[in-house]
């Protein structure tokens, strides 16, 4: 009780010392490794702060930006225990037969398949909340969600994990043509964007014949005619050629014509997926081919044989990962990602050149970006709202949570509505914060935080490490707690908040006792993981 | 891009115009207080997620061709001592006996059942089948605005109710979104919730500038905090609405689950008159290729929960049923026959459920035909006959008075309307 007023006097000083004004000028040192580990990790773990700092800005970017290095020991281990990483359709089919006499239970097709885009998911949070190349986890969400495929569509189910680890890793910090191409190669994407149905539309007279079976059938011209309309589309599907042009390489409206997207179309028709004829799922069917001059952006194509004719796509993807369109805009996409919600015009300039000069080479790109002096502009330092999976990546590592279930926090966000490999639409989840600011979202953001902390995310646990070196003051230890969660501070809504939660508890005296203390450590961290502030990065 | 900016601005405003009423719980609207259309018809869409089995549903009796390509799923036309039959509603359909609670409604004239109706798009994906029902725009991918919020966006005027339209789940579904705001009700219980909200409270409290230190783009910040506050206020307001005279329910036949809780929920809602107009509630895992069964396998289960549920919401209801259309859906039928694991795989034509005061009750409209072959699609499944647009159309003119303009449906015009309603066969 002796403790009370001291603490008042303590509660008031402090208030004032949080409300601080904006700070102006350039970013202080401490606030240049906070920013550089909330945009090129997915958030600080406990003493990464410590090691930028004592390696220094430019050399830890430069390791970053530097070689890849392999998995981490504990990532390496967890991810072993995964069965299907990686692995092709049937490498996958093969774990479902046989092997009865080896003590594990024979399991159905569906159920190996199933368990391979579980643990496709579950390798991802891994990664993400462990890797120590967190740049290439970084990029690989971004690429991840760039060359969108959902999961619960068909064969990409158990494709996935194939495109994840053989198309979009070995790339993500490679050459933009060779990603772009092993997408466009892979049966995921051929399969989600309906490529592998695309075939030469039906001759004018097939379609009569329709029409003429329609208008029968319904007694209606006009029905009949919405009816060709849609028998047009089972023939050739333009489904990949648009998003190939609109979100993978020019951008929308971005220097093609409708007439672009219907003569790709017709240059990719044949490309579907075959996996007895090969067990990557890739192939080109001559006959499924459309043949016939094509224009594409205002260039022809070279026009191969009925069998050669693979080669009309291969030079399309080449001449887009080229065009000066396609450049501006991945430069436009990552500097979104990687600064500002408004992408800085010179930072996405400065971008674009490298992407042109060093021919799609995305680790200078991702260089030109993070060494542009506007990087660290004041302007963009906690200006972008986390994403859901960047907000429990970074809750995660912020505390250095114990994760013995990883499914938990594939389900968390889940919750949170941006379900890993579970978007619908090709165009990935929004990256900028309109996208997740629909009513209601933030109490389940609340919950999460509160959950976490309070062991309610089952297999996820506040590991004892985090109330080490916590101070017996409780309001020293607020402010400790302050100092490793929102390393640049809270404002007077968020100080005013903790400082009467800690006020209640010195009131009610039960601080003095240990678990008193470790119960109010966990209030005020789930505090500070739903505060505006942590919601920023 | 404008519209995006309005409704950060809708955001911005509706958090702001809060802060001026003060914060104390004793200011905020009340029902039947403030700009609340107390008497608003509300239309509740209810999705069966993965293409329910019409034959399954709604059982064509006597026709011998069912039976055939069924003959380990079928249900008979009489209840015997092994095995309960098919709940009569005409000389030729009845209901899948699970779905018996609703025979009440039907014998009332507040059901209807429309048969081979979907889509005219011949997709069998789930996800490109819902994506264009719930867009209402079957082939075309640009459209992304769900038809719900269309209407929403169309109707929208000043003084309308902050609970003007719900999703009864955690994330909004398709139909409900796009520019207009709509909340989503997480998934969470009333308890848990009012605590989350309380604790965040003084944390999601802003209006001064320094709501953080050091630099960034304060107007991002303050849109956390302004989406925060709108969380906490509306969802406040949920429960405020909910939670009044929680003893009223008319009703305590719900199934348990997490259907029937939300049904029971939405009751409360619809019954306190606060201006609610445009409900959705997914429930998943019709999509039965295998163990959908007769009266013993999934669809059994399924539809039970189903109709209790219904039945239950329009019980408890009362009086309000008169001024509310329930619309089940799905997204495609199933195939007429079996397949080899007492199932059944992706077809066209499906059904959908009308359940309300103002239906034109006691009626099929549609017609499942012979079912031989040659008169199904691609010989397999039930053809389309009826668009779905058709009856999305007339729900929004029979419930709201509201005739879709030109462009509501892009690329399509209304068709003949089915007489759904009892006031539109009337005029």
């Amino acid at each position: 009780m002796k403790l009370m007023p001291l603490a008042l006097a303590g509660t008031l000083l402090w208030a004032s010392a949080q409300a601080q004004k904006p700070e102006t000028g350039p970013l202080t040192e401490d606030e240049r490794i906070a920013h550089v580990l909330s945009r090129l990790t997915f958030g600080p773990r406990p003493g990464d702060a410590e090691k930028v700092r004592s390696a220094g800005i430019e050399s830890w970017l430069n390791t970053q930006l530097g070689a890849e290095s392999a998995d981490n020991p504990v990532a390496a281990s967890l991810l072993k225990e995964f069965e299907t990483l990686g692995l092709r359709p049937g490498e996958i089919s093969e774990l479902a037969e046989g092997k009865e006499g080896a003590g594990k239970p024979k399991r159905t097709l569906d159920e190996v398949r199933q368990l391979s885009g579980r643990e496709l998911r579950a390798s991802v949070v891994v990664r993400g909340v462990l890797a120590d190349h967190q740049l290439r986890e970084v990029l690989m969400h971004f690429w991840r969600n760039h060359f969108n495929v959902h999961l619960p569509k068909e064969s990409v189910l158990y494709t996935a994990t194939h495109y994840e680890e053989h198309a979009l890793r070995p790339h993500a910090l490679g050459k933009f043509q060779n990603l772009l191409s092993a997408t466009a190669h892979h049966p995921a994407m051929l399969v989600y964007l309906d490529n592998a149905l695309s075939r030469r539309p039906p001759s004018k007279s097939e379609l009569k014949q329709v029409e003429r079976k329609y208008r029968k059938q319904t007694g209606s011209r006009e029905t009949a005619r919405e009816l060709v309309e849609i028998a047009k589309q089972s023939g050739l599907n333009e489904n990949y050629a648009r998003e190939l042009l609109e979100l993978h390489t020019l951008g929308v409206d971005n220097g093609y014509t409708q007439k672009d997207v219907i003569e790709v179309a017709r240059a990719f028709t044949g490309w579907t997926v075959d996996f007895e004829k090969n067990p990557d799922g890739f192939r080109f069917r001559g006959d499924m081919h459309d043949p016939g001059p094509k224009v594409v952006l205002g260039k022809a194509l070279p026009e191969g044989k009925q069998d050669e004719a693979i080669a009309e796509g291969e030079a399309i993807l080449k001449r887009l990962a080229q065009h000066d369109s396609t450049a501006e805009f991945i430069a436009t996409k990552l500097v979104r990602y990687l600064v500002n919600d408004d992408p800085p015009a010179a930072v996405v300039a400065a971008a674009a050149k490298t992407f042109r000069s060093s021919k799609g080479d995305l680790r200078e790109t991702v260089r030109a970006i993070v060494l542009h002096p506007e990087f660290f502009a004041r302007a963009h330092f906690r200006a972008k709202f986390k994403t859901p999976l960047e907000l429990v990546f970074s809750a995660v590592r912020v505390v250095g949570a114990e994760v013995e279930t990883w499914r938990s926090l594939v389900e968390a966000i889940d919750t949170l509505g941006m379900p890993i490999y579970g978007c619908e639409d090709p165009t990935g989840f929004s990256d900028a914060a309109e996208g997740w600011r629909d009513p209601g979202v933030m109490a389940h953001r609340w919950r999460f935080a509160m959950n976490l902390v309070s062991g309610k995310v089952p297999g996820v646990f506040l590991p004892s490490s985090w109330y080490e070196g916590l101070p017996e003051d409780p309001l020293e230890l607020s402010q400790t707690l302050v100092r490793r969660i929102c390393p640049s501070g809270v404002g007077s809504a968020t100080a005013a908040v903790l400082e009467r939660v800690v006020l209640q508890e010195v009131q009610s005296g039960t601080q003095e006792e240990g678990r008193g203390r470790k119960q109010l450590a966990r209030k005020l961290t789930g505090i500070l993981l739903g505060s505006p502030e942590f919601q920023q990065q | 891009m404008t519209s995006k900016f309005d409704r950060r601005e809708f955001l911005l405003s509706a958090s702001a115009g809060l802060f001026a009423m003060g914060s104390s719980p004793l200011t905020w609207p009340r029902p039947g207080m403030g700009a609340t259309r107390a008497t608003a018809p509300t239309l509740l869409t209810i999705y069966l997620r993965g293409g329910n089995d019409a034959l399954g549903t709604v059982i064509p009796y006597t026709n011998k061709m069912y039976y055939d390509v069924r003959p380990t799923i079928s249900i008979g036309p009489e209840t015997t001592p092994e095995e309960p039959g098919v709940v009569k509603l005409t000389d030729h359909y009845g209901l899948h006996p699970a779905l018996g609670a609703l025979k009440p409604l039907w014998d009332a004239k507040k059901l209807s059942a429309i048969l081979n109706v979907g889509s005219p798009h011949p997709t069998r994906s789930h996800f490109d089948a819902q994506d264009f029902m719930e867009y209402a725009s079957p082939g075309d991918r640009t459209m992304k605005q769900g038809w719900l919020n269309r209407f929403l966006a169309a109707t929208k005027a000043t003084g309308q109710s902050e609970l003007r339209a719900l999703a009864l789940q955690g994330l909004l579904p398709r139909s409900l979104r796009g520019d207009h705001p709509v909340l989503a009700v997480p998934t969470l219980r009333q308890g848990e919730s009012e605590g989350l909200l309380d604790l965040f409270d003084d944390v999601y409290r802003s209006g001064s500038g320094e709501m953080m230190d050091g630099g960034g783009d304060s107007r991002g910040r303050e849109e956390a905090v302004a989406v925060g506050r709108h969380t906490i206020e509306t969802l406040r307001r949920f429960w405020e609405v909910a939670e009044m005279n929680p003893d009223d329910d008319a009703s305590d036949h719900y199934p348990k689950g997490q259907f029937g809780a939300r049904l029971r929920l939405l009751a409360r809602i619809i019954k306190k008159q606060v201006g609610l107009e445009v409900a959705a509630l997914d429930v998943p895992g019709w999509d039965h290729h295998q163990g959908e069964g007769s009266t013993d396998g999934a669809i059994q289960r399924d539809l039970k929960n189903l109709g209790d549920g219904l039945a239950a919401f329009a019980a408890d209801l009362g009086g309000a049923l008169d001024r509310t259309l329930i619309l089940v859906m799905t997204e495609f039928g199933r195939t007429v026959a079996e397949n080899g694991n007492r199932g059944t795989d992706h077809g066209r034509g499906s059904m959908m459920l009308a359940i309300g005061g103002g239906v034109n009750g006691a009626k099929i409209f549609g017609d499942y035909g012979t079912l031989d072959p040659k008169e199904l699609a691609d010989g397999r499944d039930l053809p389309v006959q009826i668009d779905f647009r058709t009856v999305f159309h007339e729900a929004l003119e029979g419930t709201f008075g509201y005739k879709a303009e030109k462009g509501f449906f892009p690329l399509w015009s209304p068709k003949e309307p089915l007489g759904l309603f009892r006031s539109a066969k009337a005029k």
